[in-house]
């Protein structure tokens, strides 16, 4: 795999807008659940929003993008500077040479569900006629044009691993040659749909998760948008994170359980270690996917526990931001280099009794220890999973 | 980027396989309606009883991918997947946004999994077996383009052959106004390093390319009875690969472009035969 690395990252979920927020309540362990207020939605659960997007406000001048999920988008490229990265490299690189590659599960259908509220004569409202908004590449199109990019737009939709996958698109995309950068990201925002979905499969907890945990019981939904600009190394600072791995397998088991024995999750982390050239002791830290569901769990840590010596340290993030789904990629690759730079692992919030029939124990604490690799696992419905090494910079 | 094509895939309004397909092109087809009816694909590969239950999308998807593994040779539980759709399963979404804006809000479960988008290639995948790398990609009403463009990029970049699969369906009546989808199309091509087979075995091999430049669509020749197969080129996001599979029937070395964004095009090439 050539050196491509992350030039600029940025992140803003339910516990932080923006990376200085980020490191705060990570490393302060506050949470950013709450009780469900989302609105329309009676269920009794706790959610991961962000309260910036309600107050997002839209102009004449750009209202054929309203969506909540457009509006989260704008939000969270606007922190940490990324914007101007953004245009440092444009500048050295031009516009046509930098591709899009976002991950989102449910795009913008939080207002088509608005728009089917307000049905007249089986036909949507006028004001909602926006066929860049209610299609599944919604989020891309937008950033196209907020951005001014002109290089390939692609959307990955895979359910949970949607903006893990990104990292490979983009890998590719470089080796390729098909662009020289990548902005990837994923985006997804609160909606019914996966609110009331999620219900009906009974996976939701009327409580804040607790990945894990003897007592886990569901997940939370969150909201997220998470953003990372992928160069080749020439184009990066020497100690920039390394995109070091990544690995990508179906369980070819079943719509919405994974395969009973994690088959399709013990793949994509070796894939991303043999990609990564690195033995599964050489990894420092892996931020799981960690749902809080009880199989989930319960598969992950099996095919953890098969791969992974027991000094290797684990933990999930769920507990800070929610299950944020087609974001959850990248929200995790995100806290992962974070950890990597600061060489500080988060712990799992809301584990206080871990479940001692899990084959490999988990993090409970924060925990200061250095780090050269760590790995960040996305595994989705369709039994698609993802696996990523991150790398500190100026190695090889 | 080079790569051979070592199989095709097609269902759609007339459609159910590539002879189908090409009998549109060459003319020869009866078409008694406009646009034609044709069977709902049933693909054995799903079992009888989750095919009963699986949505046209899935079924249609399924059907072309397995038609092109099929005429490959290549073992489906191997290949690595690319599926592309505009607009993922509307049908789902239509019901789930009608459902949620009723006052109990109870979604079908099954509903609910079926509408990711990756739906179509998680079914593929569960029914084939395979536990290769598997992408769901749209790119609106450029998804085609998007979609070969990552098949071609995984292809050369992996070294491995790549099953892409373009599916989009008739847009329910609610969104026809600004989405109209006039019909249900599929259409599935196995691409394959270019070093798998000898050039002298008459394998279709062609060269992708990224060019920064602007395009329209080409445009397709098709017999004049056949009104229902333009309207769907033009209004079906996944039918726009119709242009290429044309190219391919009758061999025709010319390259075809597809526009891939304000600035950038989708250059495609097939060799003249040595």
């Amino acid at each position: 795999m050539i050196d491509i690395r992350v030039r600029a990252h940025t992140l803003t979920c339910a516990a932080s807008t923006g990376l200085n927020a980020l490191r705060t309540a990570l490393w302060n362990r506050e949470s950013g659940l709450r009780k469900n207020d989302f609105p329309y939605s009676d269920l009794v659960t706790w959610i991961g929003r962000v309260a910036e997007v309600d107050n997002f406000e839209w102009t004449n001048t750009n209202s054929e993008w309203k969506s909540r999920n457009n509006a989260l988008a704008a939000v969270g490229i606007e922190q940490d500077g990324f914007i101007s990265e953004l245009n440092n490299v444009v500048k050295e690189l031009g516009r046509d040479r930098v591709g899009i590659v976002m991950g989102t599960s449910t795009s913008s259908i939080g207002h088509t569900e608005a728009a089917y509220r307000e049905l007249e004569n089986e036909r949507l409202p006028r004001e909602f006629h926006q066929p860049k908004v209610h299609n599944s590449h919604a989020l891309s199109i937008f950033l196209a044009n907020y951005t001014g990019l002109r290089g390939p737009a692609m959307t990955i939709s895979t359910a949970c691993s949607s903006s893990a996958k990104v990292f490979a698109a983009a890998a590719r995309w470089l080796t390729a040659n098909i662009v020289d950068a990548v902005l990837v990201g994923g985006v997804d925002s609160l909606c019914l749909s996966v609110l009331h979905g999620f219900n009906s499969l009974e996976l939701i907890s009327p409580s804040p998760c607790r990945p894990f945990d003897r007592r886990r019981d569901g997940i939370n939904i969150g909201e997220a948008a998470g953003f990372a600009l992928i160069v080749r190394a020439s184009e990066a600072m020497a100690d920039s994170v390394r995109c070091s791995g990544y690995g990508e397998s179906s369980d070819a088991y079943h719509m919405s359980h994974p395969h009973p024995e994690g088959r399709g999750a013990e793949q994509a982390m070796r894939g991303a270690l043999t990609r990564a050239q690195l033995s599964a002791e050489e990894i420092g830290y892996i931020n799981l996917h960690g749902t809080a569901s009880r199989v989930n769990d319960a598969v992950e840590s099996e095919a953890i526990g098969r791969l992974f010596s027991p000094a290797t340290k684990v933990s999930s993030t769920k507990g800070w931001t929610g299950h944020a789904l087609g974001a959850a990629g990248i929200t995790e690759a995100i806290i992962a280099i974070e950890s990597l730079q600061a060489s500080r692992i988060p712990g799992t919030l809301n584990l206080d009794e871990p479940d001692e029939s899990l084959a490999f124990p988990v993090q409970q604490s924060n925990l200061e220890t250095s780090l050269q690799h760590v790995m960040s696992n996305s595994f989705g419905f369709g039994g698609n999973n993802c696996s990523l090494v991150f790398s500190k910079g100026q190695l090889h | 980027m080079r790569c051979q094509v070592l199989g095709s895939g097609v269902w759609g309004p007339g459609i159910c396989d590539w002879t189908s397909l090409t009998g549109l092109f060459d003319g020869v087809n009866d078409v008694t309606s406009d646009p034609p009816l044709t069977q709902s694909p049933k693909p054995d590969l799903i079992p009888a009883k989750e095919r009963r239950r699986s949505p046209l999308c899935v079924r249609m998807a399924v059907e072309v991918a397995g038609q092109a593994c099929e005429q490959s040779g290549l073992n489906a539980a191997d290949t690595a997947c690319v599926f592309g759709s505009s607009m993922g399963d509307s049908d789902i979404t239509d019901y789930m946004c009608r459902t949620l804006a009723t006052d109990s809000k109870l979604l079908s479960p099954t509903k609910f999994h079926n509408s990711v988008h990756n739906a179509s290639a998680g079914y593929w995948s569960i029914s084939t077996g395979c536990t290769q790398a598997v992408n769901s990609v749209s790119g609106f009403d450029l998804t085609t383009p998007i979609a070969l463009l990552e098949a071609g990029v995984f292809c050369v970049s992996e070294q491995q052959p790549v099953l892409v699969v373009l599916f989009d369906i008739e847009t329910p009546d609610t969104f026809k106004d600004f989405i109209p989808i006039s019909d249900s199309f599929a259409a599935a091509l196995i691409l394959a390093p270019d070093s798998t087979n000898d050039h002298s075995t008459g394998v279709p091999v062609l060269t992708v390319q990224r060019e920064s430049r602007s395009s329209d669509w080409p445009v397709l020749d098709l017999p004049s009875q056949y009104k229902f197969l333009q309207t769907l080129y033009t209004t079906n996001p996944s039918a726009r690969i119709l242009s290429l599979l044309e190219h391919i029937h009758h061999r025709d070395h010319s390259p075809i472009q597809m526009p891939l964004g304000e600035n950038a095009s989708l250059v495609m090439s097939m060799d003249k035969p040595a």
